[in-house]
């Protein structure tokens, strides 16, 4: 090494240090002109010049490359493949209110969901729809109920005797009723000229016994206390003939026909 | 490629296009691909390194700084994916030369020598250059292949400009005698071949 450096600086020779920097660039072209001139008297100064100049044309040498563009912009469609350029802009440029509104977004829903928290329930639950459903079909049904009701009311109003719905069919077993009155039962009722006597059946129908011998008047609502009163076996309502709802029956106790309008 | 050019190119690519985008790619890669094949030694390395930076450039476009040269921001990116590749594992400089001598006494086609005389200095320069320590090859090769000053160089690489200079000097010393003796040596393996 110290040789090299002798060698380097042996009178005459050209200073290597002179030669970097003529190769650095930093020398003028005069400066750079003169070096060359100088060279041909320094043949090993020379010599290492152009060995040098060989390695660095080696260098620069063409080297083969592929082309990148194909696979880096396919990279790059692969990355970003369902997202178009403007969309990426404008997520780019105005992420923190993106980020925001997200934000605000979920505060939105965490808020509903604590003031109504079926609202943004989601799967087989209620729902207000669904409630709202179900009370307009109860809404029809009570509504449906209360017009039959309605209907049936006027309808008996009008043809009392017809309606028969809830009355025990006659001659079936295990049906008896009895009347409870201060008279005795073998006295003929005193019928009062505006009602009638009435008892009401296990079915919840009302049976009125007018006086036969007195006519039927009926006058809906108006009952008195019973005047007559007796036992009426299956046996005897069976027995009873019907006409316009109006039942015949018979006494048990004095066989008398009596007559007894039965409504519901 | 000029500076108004590639300002042009970039805002263009940012804004999705895909032909600015390609342009660029192309504009650049002949340099940066140069630079790590000669670091590297080894293509597919080189290949690979590329490729990736240049994914990366491209997606973060949008954070370019046109104050500063596209090509220096795109050096510095396939440097640090160079130096990472390095730190993992120590690439072994892989020459065609070597293996296209043959290892069982097969004399090789006529034709394929003036191939391999074509290629004597490519390999014969690359072997100079994976002779030289990491500071010294890179330097070589951004100042004499890529044509970088000195000052660019030294921010580069995050050096003060006389340690660029002095690892420049020593390295171009040591390289012309790696270079002669390699040169040497393959010329003397072609002619024992023909």
């Amino acid at each position: 090494m110290n040789r090299d450096h002798d060698h380097d600086n042996a009178p005459g020779r050209i200073p290597e240090s002179l030669i970097h920097a003529a190769l650095d660039g930093e020398l003028s072209d005069d400066v750079q002109h003169e070096i060359a001139q100088a060279l041909q008297y320094d043949k090993s100064r020379h010599r290492e010049l152009l060995d040098t100049a060989d390695a660095i044309r080696a260098l620069r040498s063409e080297v083969n490359i592929p082309d990148f563009s194909n696979t880096v912009l396919g990279e790059l469609d692969r990355s970003h493949r369902f997202i178009p350029s403007s969309w990426q802009r404008l997520v780019r440029q105005s992420r923190m209110g993106i980020a925001a509104a997200l934000l605000l977004s979920l505060l939105c829903v965490a808020g509903l969901q604590r003031v109504y928290p079926r609202l943004t329930t989601i799967g087989q639950q209620e729902t207000p729809v669904r409630d709202v459903a179900s009370a307009i079909q109860q809404d029809t049904q009570s509504v449906q109920s209360s017009i039959r009701d309605e209907v049936r009311i006027a309808r008996s109003s009008l043809f009392p005797a017809r309606v028969h719905a809830g009355v025990e069919t006659p001659g079936r077993t295990g049906f008896s009723f009895s009347i409870s009155s201060a008279h005795s039962p073998t006295q003929t009722p005193t019928l009062f000229s505006a009602g009638f006597d009435a008892v009401t059946l296990p079915s919840g129908s009302t049976v009125y016994f007018p006086s036969a011998e007195h006519g039927l008047i009926i006058r809906t609502g108006q009952v008195r206390n019973a005047s007559w009163s007796g036992s009426w076996s299956p046996e005897l309502l069976g027995s009873t003939s019907e006409y316009q709802g109006v039942r015949l029956l018979k006494d048990s106790n004095t066989n008398r026909k009596q007559e007894a309008l039965e409504l519901p | 490629m000029d500076r108004e050019v590639e300002r042009d190119l970039i805002e263009r690519a940012i804004a999705g296009d895909r032909g600015a985008a390609g342009d660029l790619i192309r504009g650049h890669q002949r340099s940066v691909y140069a630079y790590i094949l000669r670091m590297s030694g080894r293509p597919d390395v080189a290949e690979d390194v590329v490729q990736e930076a240049f994914v990366r450039v491209l997606k973060n476009l949008h954070r370019f700084d046109f104050r500063f040269r596209f090509s220096t921001w795109l050096f510095t990116i396939a440097r640090r994916l160079y130096m990472n590749i390095l730190a993992k594992s120590k690439p072994a400089y892989d020459t065609d030369f070597v293996g296209s001598m043959g290892g069982k006494g097969e004399r090789p086609e006529v034709g394929l020598f003036t191939e391999e005389r074509q290629s004597v200095q490519q390999d014969a320069i690359q072997r100079a250059l994976m002779s030289l320590n990491t500071e010294q090859r890179e330097i070589i090769v951004l100042f004499h292949q890529q044509d970088w000053p000195i000052a660019l160089i030294a921010a580069h690489l995050d050096m003060p400009e006389g340690t660029v200079k002095s690892h420049l000097h020593r390295g171009r010393k040591r390289l012309r005698v790696l270079f002669k003796d390699n040169s040497q040596l393959s010329a003397q393996l072609a002619g024992v071949m023909q």
